[in-house]
């Protein structure tokens, strides 16, 4: 309840909105139950050859009008409520997100925080939102419902309410048979799933080896399997439906009998006399009776699920920010880089980086080598201050990384990871990302000094293709994102493996746009590649979270250490 | 061909299932009936004759009897339903999967493989579903509704064009509602498919925001988008909450005309009580019908959109397909297999994918390919074995044009090791044969080749190892050992090396390519980037942006092709 509450934070000045539809809630549920009621009173009067029921008519059409509108204001009004708080909870996490700090996404999984994007917030909305508004309308329609009816036979309600029971256990046994087929059909249709997921990515080699036939019979024993699955669990949910209806035309039965029992009989305990209006409402009511109660049944159902969500969802909003302290702003450029005695571990078992201290002058071009898991990209990550190291220092002029700002310091940087990330929007957009009022001409300056541009060229919309609809390699998203940094220069160039996927002529072709980039630039790179290394000012050759050799390439390979062996075991 | 042909052969089941709804229907009718028989024989004043309370009792079992009847007859339609849904499911899921098999890799990748897969998935499922639901919920609103028309007549004229025309407007207006809703939904979806493609990027992207500075840059564009988002899903609440008042609005009025019948024609045209009470009944029961109707129909457009995109694939035309040229001479060592005159692919941008190719492969020999990322080769191999066709020039195969002969001949004279995938779930054993008996020596002679032996045998089941799907668990340098012994085990006429190496170390890679080059007469396709992979080769051609810039053996294209030697230099000179 306490969490259902934290839903309003997100109303923000609109809690009136959830109180006009509960409001108009109340209205639409009483008109909805005074009608039968009134038309009891005008059947009773006509019976009683009493012809003036004008007054009564008139209350009706009253009453369904007030019922229309404020039908019409309640399920708009909670929508309402719902949209504004979904987009103030996808703006909230969108913004909270930003600003959490690189490890939090790095120890998480991707998929996860992008279901509460989606998922999660839209379960909140139908769940918490439209489901309560539909349970506190059916709980008033139930209360109320039987309320009237006792109000107008205690008896006859009281048959009501004890048959009502009947239902949910029906309802309930079905569910239980249900759960079990329906897990078995989403297991059998996993496993047809996987088998065509590998037929289509394997096309190529199913229609090369012709082994058509062969993957069509395993295809086909797991369809039939998914179609024996798939009855039982469709049949079994077919039982739902008429099953309510049954119990529904039960207590339907069961009233005309009782209240015909009472119109003949009529008990004096009851006082009043039944009369045959009073049957023609009850009539009306046990017909609508049970809809309400699965309304709420549903409704509670998809509120559970929302909380969960909304669970989830308040857990990221608690997350950590990231830390930004910085005050000492850099002035024009930065001179160099200078480490001391750095430690870093992204858990506190285990250490990364062990004592590391280097120093780079301004405009060196620094080449990163070392085996697998050496450390070399958590370093970048440092330098860019996506992580702070646990101890030890890296300075620029003499000011500690973390007395500045970050955007302060990043403005500095211009940077290519292993991974190319683009983003949604046109391959120029892309491009332009780091300098979005650039014009075309820079655009295509830039994509052609990174040798993008003959593959952009080939795309139906050129420089104007969406992203999502140019299917690029990694190799080619690698490019664009050389094409990105080479538009931006930046003062400091902190390249990770970010030619990893580009053949190595291209890198040739390429090295030309970056040696004009790098004229004067700092540039840092992690590279496996020997064209990059060699020609590189200095090479911190790294191993097990250490720099083990430092020098240029001829004197690493005259000294003969763990850089000779390195480059002997990958190049030769 | 479309959704629907698999259905035919159930005509029969989806024809006679509504039949049996058709009774639970009549029961339902039937209920206000008995009461208005109640009402009027027994509590009318002016009835001479009264009836007694047995009477109202037996009438009241009738409706508890009717009950039962409608329930067991329904169960029958449901029975058919799950039956038709689960059966045709399956056809329509072989019939797309036939479909699939047919189509060209290529037209896969430009269809989408997650599009394909859906279809295979969720879009056959919803279908089924659809079909079920027709033919148990769907047709019941319909029956109902008319019944209780048919039956509001049959009380009273009067009452029953009022119903019908309070049934009519709100029908028109859950028309409305169906007709506009499903594409204002779509639009909601978009924008909620945008929203989420902005949190992905956010997701992945962290660091490039971040390193860009580009983060209130991005707040500012995700509030406009989820701003959007909200106008468009706040227009659609605006018109969907019309519904619910109308149908509540007008059903109402239709029973103000009725009560309003009943006391101007008590004691002319004699709409009794119990016939008010029966059309109240009846109105009530319609209503309901035609707002599940309204809730399924929201259902079916799900599966409307499934039937479109199946129908849209299965449409897909075949456009790789069999020439008239059943049998092949068989060929000679130095032979001409494949010729390519000026031929060019284009897939309609500014620029041809490929273009000017002119070149010749004979029967047994060694042909090593170079190129850049892009530079075409994988789509060179694409023409050859015809998963795509060339849109100038010509290609010939064993000296006919290549789409005069047929792809099996085609494809069973190639074997052929891609860039991705290859692997299936299954064992080892059968990864390598793929159906087709190989002795143990045969295989372990494959393995041994392709330097994959040792680490098959350190598994204790050896070659009946499983794989998981598309072989996930074995690292990536496993995966392509097992796919170049493969196709030394199949030893077909033409063997094609797609960067099939890309992921063993200098040294495996020398062993590998000794044994793939030393069966002689074979006809070998070596692809690659680097360039010691291919300097051995009778003939290299490069390949740099969709032509081809140079070709010759490698000592002539040290000397005559730029590229070339740039690569070599590059790659191998430094050492």
């Amino acid at each position: 309840m306490k969490r259902f509450l934290g839903l309003f934070r997100y109303l923000k000045g609109k809690t009136y909105l959830v109180v006009l539809s509960l409001v108009f809630a109340l209205f639409a549920v009483g008109a909805k139950l005074a009608i039968p009621y009134l038309t009891g009173v005008c059947i009773d009067s006509i019976r009683q050859g009493e012809m003036k029921i004008g007054p009564y008519l008139w209350a009706i059409l009253a009453t369904l009008i007030v019922g229309a509108f404020a039908r019409y204001f309640f399920t708009y009004f909670v929508s309402i409520s719902g949209e504004t708080i979904v987009k103030k909870m996808r703006e909230a996490l969108y913004e909270k997100l930003m600003h959490a700090p690189v490890s939090y996404f790095d120890s998480r999984k991707e998929g996860d925080l992008l279901l509460l994007f989606t998922n999660d917030i839209d379960t909140v909305r139908t769940g918490l939102v439209s489901g309560s508004a539909s349970f506190f309308e059916g709980a008033v329609q139930i209360l109320a419902t039987i309320g009237l009816m006792i109000y107008l036979n205690w008896v006859l309600a009281l048959v009501v309410v004890f048959l009502t029971p009947l239902s949910i256990v029906v309802s309930r046994l079905i569910s239980k048979a249900n759960a079990k087929s329906f897990r078995a059909q989403a297991a059998n249709m996993a496993a047809l799933s996987g088998q065509s997921n590998e037929t289509i990515a394997n096309l190529q080699t199913v229609q090369s080896y012709g082994i058509e036939t062969i993957r069509k019979q395993d295809f086909h024993a797991k369809a039939k399997a998914v179609q024996g699955a798939q009855f039982k669990a469709v049949f079994a949910s077919a039982w739902i439906n008429p099953s309510s209806r049954l119990v529904n035309n039960l207590i339907y039965g069961a009233v005309v009998m009782m209240g015909c029992y009472l119109l003949f009989e009529q008990p004096a305990f009851l006082g009043r006399a039944f009369t045959v209006g009073y049957l023609s409402s009850f009539l009306t009511y046990a017909y609508q009776y049970m809809a309400p109660f699965n309304e709420v049944a549903d409704a509670s159902g998809d509120i559970l699920f929302a909380l969960s969500s909304f669970a989830r969802y308040e857990e990221t909003m608690q997350g950590p920010l990231d830390n930004d302290d910085g005050l000492v702003l850099t002035g024009e450029q930065i001179d160099g880089f200078e480490a001391k005695d750095l430690h870093f571990g992204y858990t506190s078992e285990r250490e990364v980086l062990s004592g590391i201290s280097f120093s780079i002058g301004r405009g060196q071009t620094v080449a990163l080598v070392g085996t697998t898991g050496c450390g070399k990209t958590t370093l970048i990550n440092l330098l860019m201050r996506f992580y702070d190291p646990s101890s030890g220092t890296i300075t620029v002029d003499g000011t500690s990384l973390q007395d500045i700002p970050k955007a302060d310091l990043r403005r500095y940087y211009g940077m290519v990871l292993q991974q190319p990330i683009l983003f949604h929007g046109t391959i120029a957009e892309n491009i332009a990302f780091a300098k979005p009022d650039s014009s075309l001409q820079e655009i295509q300056e830039a994509a052609a000094l990174a040798r993008a541009d003959r593959l952009i060229e080939k795309l139906p919309q050129g420089y104007d293709t969406p992203v999502s609809a140019a299917h690029l390699s990694s190799g080619e998203k690698q490019l664009i994102c050389l094409a990105r940094v080479l538009l931006s220069a930046p003062e400091v160039v902190l390249l990770d493996e970010a030619t990893s996927n580009i053949d190595l002529r291209t890198e040739i072709a390429l090295s030309g746009g970056f040696d004009t980039l790098l004229k004067g630039k700092t540039a840092i790179v992690v590279a496996h590649r020997l064209s990059t290394i060699v020609g590189s000012d200095l090479i911190l050759v790294m191993d097990h979270g250490q720099i083990v050799e430092q020098g240029n390439f001829t004197d690493l390979m005259e000294r003969g250490g763990f850089f000779a062996k390195l480059y002997a075991s990958q190049f030769q | 061909m479309n959704a629907f042909t698999p259905l035919k052969k159930y005509r029969a089941k989806v024809l006679i299932a509504p039949l049996f709804k058709l009774i639970e229907c009549l029961c339902e009718i039937a209920v206000p009936f008995f009461v208005r028989a109640i009402i009027d024989s027994c509590f009318d004043a002016a009835n001479p004759d009264p009836k007694d309370l047995g009477f109202a009792l037996g009438m009241g079992g009738v409706v508890l009897l009717l009950a039962f009847v409608g329930f067991a007859f329904t169960m029958i339609t449901q029975y058919l339903a799950a039956r038709v849904a689960a059966d045709y499911g399956y056809d329509l899921k072989a019939t797309l999967h036939d479909h699939l098999l047919a189509l060209s890799p290529k037209q896969i990748d430009a269809y989408g493989k997650e599009k394909a897969l859906n279809l295979l998935g969720s879009d056959a499922f919803a279908l089924g579903n659809g079909v079920q639901h027709f033919m148990r919920l769907l047709v019941r609103a319909p029956f109902l509704t008319i019944g209780c028309l048919a039956a509001a007549f049959f009380i009273n004229v009067y009452a029953g064009i009022v119903i019908a025309t309070a049934l009519l407007i709100c029908a028109l207006a859950l028309g409305i509602y169906m007709k506009k809703a499903p594409e204002k939904y779509q639009r909601l979806q978009e924008e909620l498919d945008r929203l989420s493609t902005s949190g992905g990027d956010l997701i992945r992207g962290v660091r490039v925001i971040h390193g860009f500075n580009a983060e209130e840059r991005e707040i500012a564009a995700f509030s406009k988008q989820s701003d959007h988002y909200r106008k468009v899903a706040t227009a659609i609440w605006r018109f969907t909450s019309f519904v619910n008042p109308i149908t509540f609005a007008f059903i109402n009025l239709a029973l103000i005309g009725v009560l309003f019948l009943g006391s101007y024609s008590f004691s002319s045209t004699g709409l009794s009580v119990g016939s008010m009470v029966a059309l109240i009944s009846l109105l009530t029961q319609a209503l309901a019908a035609l707002l599940q109707f309204s809730l399924l129909a929201n259902n079916l457009t799900k599966a409307i959109a499934s039937k479109h995109r199946i129908d849209a694939f299965l449409a897909l035309p075949l456009l790789i397909q069999d020439g008239p040229i059943q049998e092949e001479a068989p060929m000679e060592v130095g032979q001409t297999l494949f010729a390519f005159h000026d031929a060019e692919l284009s897939f309609g941008g500014d620029r041809p994918v490929l273009s000017h190719l002119n070149l010749e492969i004979k029967k047994g020999e060694r042909i090593g390919i170079i190129g850049g990322t892009g530079a075409g080769k994988s789509t060179f191999l694409a023409l050859l074995c015809r998963y795509l066709d060339v849109t100038h020039g010509e290609i010939t195969f064993k000296g006919h044009p290549i789409q005069d002969g047929t792809l099996a001949n085609l494809r069973s004279s190639i074997a052929m090791v891609g860039q991705q995938g290859g692997l299936f779930q299954g064992s080892i054993r059968d990864n390598l044969c793929l159906g087709l008996p190989f002795s143990e020596t045969e295989i372990n002679a494959a393995l041994e080749g392709a330097q994959a032996a040792s680490f098959v045998q350190a598994y204790v089941d050896g070659l009946d190892h499983p794989l998981t799907e598309m072989g996930n668990n074995l690292s990536g340098g496993q995966r392509q050992r097992l796919l170049i012994a493969r196709n030394l085990l199949h030893h077909r006429e033409i063997s094609i090396y797609d960067d099939a190496t890309s992921a063993l170390d200098y040294a495996t890679e020398a062993k590998v390519r000794q044994a793939i080059f030393a069966r002689s007469g074979d006809t070998i396709l070596f692809v690659s980037q680097r360039v010691t992979s291919v300097m051995g080769c009778d003939r290299i051609y490069v390949f740099d942006n969709g032509e081809i810039v140079g070709e010759g053996d490698h000592e002539s294209l040290l000397k005559g092709c730029p590229v070339y030697a740039e690569t070599y230099q590059a790659q191998v000179a430094r050492r």
